[in-house]
């Protein structure tokens, strides 16, 4: 169990690439923080700093109050679970477990002791003879973790250890994750370049990209929230809607204008936007969910609806997307599987103007709060 | 206990007549059970604690530089019939620190010879199969990073069934450890990397044109989604039913996206020859030159 706080980290490579630049972070004992990011942007890299695998180039990183950039990677009291779950075919599942501490000469009880009680926690002590080759997917991801496990460590550092099993799988053991942290109560540091993952597994996430911090906050905040344009289209799928326009007042009320539509701004929502934005070019976004096809959402607000072509209908059985096209700008809408809307039809649809996200387009921050 | 390593026991018990050394496969009274090159055996040596320790790291290093030796002249080629516990695997390790990286891989295997030499880790693993081989060294390449927290590049080469191989078996170990840089991989296999060993035999030029010729919008990659969609679709052998259900979408759905893909690149992978040339597009632009 232990903090993990990294001060004005950098990393940069012979060549002068920049892998991250500034990173400041201060993760809370027990807590379970995703670095999210698309690849490239860094966050394997300092998942690596913090294991002592890749050297800081500048800032601090204290793990539970120790100052640990020169203190050697077997010495950080840390464990780490990659993807690929590679076990040693010739050696049965407690072999598997035990041989990091027999490695670190370990004495022999203590071993027993430590790969039981690790076979407990995951719930795998009846496979504990068996040779890999007779384990499931989930059963071998589940000793890899048992490897880390048993080293009892003060912090876990997960290198997208779910990216090679199968998407059933994967939903299943992102569950198993979390209970495990709930378990376990220690400090978890987990990388992904899934949304889902980071999403349901993380207390917060760091989403990242060219090696910089976008944003720190909880899944919901993220969500309802994305602090710029990257954050907001990262962030969900089918990705966020974003249209170019602007922000205009007439008396005394707001609107949001692109091609020949005004679309008025819920008075609640219109105070939450920065005044200096009036008239700027903005990028409006909204989420496929919150574009409307059904009769009474369209009865309700009609002064949130227009008129679009479908163009694609992907119908997925819980839910239907709608691909839309207005006056050449592409919409996704995520409607109800009811829906009646077929390609090459006119639909009404309607924003939920409750549910706007509106962006600078030049620094690309969001501009409301 | 092979042969070789009973002989240079005997030569040894005749030469030093006034120490006692036996050495058996079963462990036996007094003995101790010590590795040997690729033998794990029980030796007994009538000496005091201290001296019996400093006398057994002597002979087995005396051993281990033989059996280098005889290694090394077979590599060469200058060397036959040399009696080694085949099928075996030899791997290439480029690392920092060797030392407890043969700690592990004696911790790790019951049979394996390692030596340094030119600054890599030679590894010669008896291994029985290639399936075996592949998930072991990606083992040992976790338990170098997690264990030992050390980076390590590992050229693995074609597994060799008799001293016959065991020349080419070194050769494409070494060819598969430059690879690495090459590939940008921490461990490559070269019976693995037979297509990617035939793209850069072509020139980087006539490479360029055949993505250019082919893909029409190589953009479309930097999608994740898309990019699992392609190759998804590819290794299930451009079976829709399959894919679909590994992708855990429904079949219409990779329809469209297969639709989508084709309209944006001008491939439908649907079909075997453009399936082939999306293939070779990938791994193209996988190597990054262009």
């Amino acid at each position: 169990m232990a903090d993990v706080v990294f001060k004005n980290i950098s990393k940069i490579y012979t060549g002068g690439v920049k892998a991250v630049d500034d990173f400041n972070l201060e993760i809370k004992d027990k807590e379970f923080i995703v670095l999210v990011g698309p690849s490239g942007c860094g966050k394997s890299t300092t998942l690596r700093m913090v294991a002592g695998l890749e050297e800081i180039s500048s800032g601090e990183l204290y793990i539970d109050g120790r100052l640990v950039n020169d203190v050697p990677p077997k010495d950080r009291d840390i464990a780490m679970v990659f993807q690929n779950y590679a076990l040693y075919p010739h050696m049965n599942v407690y072999e598997n477990m035990a041989f990091g501490l027999k490695l670190r000469k370990t004495p022999k009880d203590e071993i027993d002791r430590r790969v039981k009680e690790a076979a407990k926690i995951l719930e795998i002590e009846g496979l504990l003879n068996r040779k890999p080759k007779a384990l499931s997917g989930g059963q071998r991801q589940r000793v890899a973790l048992g490897r880390a496990i048993v080293r009892n460590p003060k912090v876990f550092l997960m290198d997208e250890p779910l990216s090679n099993l199968d998407a059933k799988l994967r939903v299943q053991m992102r569950t198993e994750l979390a209970k495990l942290h709930d378990r376990l109560q220690t400090t978890f540091i987990y990388v992904t370049h899934d949304q889902t993952e980071a999403m349901t597994m993380g207390d917060r996430i760091v989403v990242m990209k060219d090696g910089v911090i976008q944003q720190v906050a909880s899944p919901q905040e993220i969500y309802n929230k994305p602090s710029n344009i990257f954050v907001a289209g990262f962030i969900g799928s089918p990705e966020m809607n974003f249209i170019d326009g602007h922000i205009t007042v007439k008396n005394g009320k707001y609107f949001i204008n692109f091609k020949d539509i005004n679309l008025a701004l819920p008075e609640g929502i219109a105070k939450t936007i920065n005044p200096d934005f009036i008239n700027k070019d903005i990028v409006i976004g909204i989420r496929p969910e919150d574009i409307h096809d059904e009769e009474m959402f369209l009865e309700t607000f009609p002064e949130y609806t227009f008129n679009a072509k479908v163009e694609v209908v992907e119908l997925l059985g819980s839910e239907t997307y709608l691909y839309l096209q207005y006056d050449g700008i592409p919409l996704t809408a995520r409607v109800d599987p009811r829906s009646v809307a077929r390609s090459g039809d006119m639909v009404k649809i309607g924003f939920d103007m409750n549910k706007i996200h509106i962006f600078d387009k030049e620094t690309t921050k969001r501009v409301m709060d | 206990m092979n042969d070789y390593l009973t002989q240079f026991i005997n030569e040894l018990s005749s030469k030093t007549a006034n120490m006692k050394i036996q050495c058996k496969d079963v462990p036996f009274e007094g003995a101790a059970e010590e590795r040997f090159g690729f033998d794990r055996c029980y030796v007994a040596a009538d000496f005091e604690n201290g001296d019996r320790k400093r006398f057994l790291t002597l002979i087995r290093e005396l051993y281990e530089e033989r059996l280098k030796n005889k290694i090394d002249r077979a590599i060469m080629g200058i060397e036959h019939g040399i009696d080694l516990p085949f099928p075996l695997a030899v791997l290439s390790i480029e690392s920092s620190s060797y030392n407890d990286m043969q700690d592990l891989l004696y911790t790790l295997f019951e049979s394996v010879f390692s030596y340094i030499s030119n600054n890599t880790l030679n590894v010669f693993l008896p291994i029985d199969t290639v399936e075996n081989l592949e998930e072991s060294v990606s083992a040992v390449h976790e338990s170098i990073t997690e264990d030992l927290y050390l980076k390590a590049r590992i050229g693995v080469g074609m597994l060799s069934k008799s001293d016959i191989d065991l020349k080419l078996s070194f050769q494409t170990s070494r060819a598969a450890l430059k690879l690495c840089s090459e590939f940008k991989k921490d461990v490559v296999f070269y019976h693995k990397e037979w297509l990617e060993m035939l793209i850069l035999s072509i020139p980087e030029r006539a490479r360029t044109e055949f993505v250019r010729e082919n893909f029409k919008n190589p953009d479309i990659l930097s999608d994740n989604e898309t990019l699992k969609t392609i190759t998804t679709f590819l290794n299930c052998s451009l079976n829709l039913s399959k894919a679909s259900r590994l992708l855990f979408i429904h079949r219409n759905t990779l329809s469209y996206r297969l639709d989508k893909i084709h309209s944006e690149t001008g491939l439908d992978i649907r079909n075997f020859e453009d399936a082939m040339k999306m293939k070779l597009c990938l791994e193209i632009l996988d190597l990054g030159q262009i």
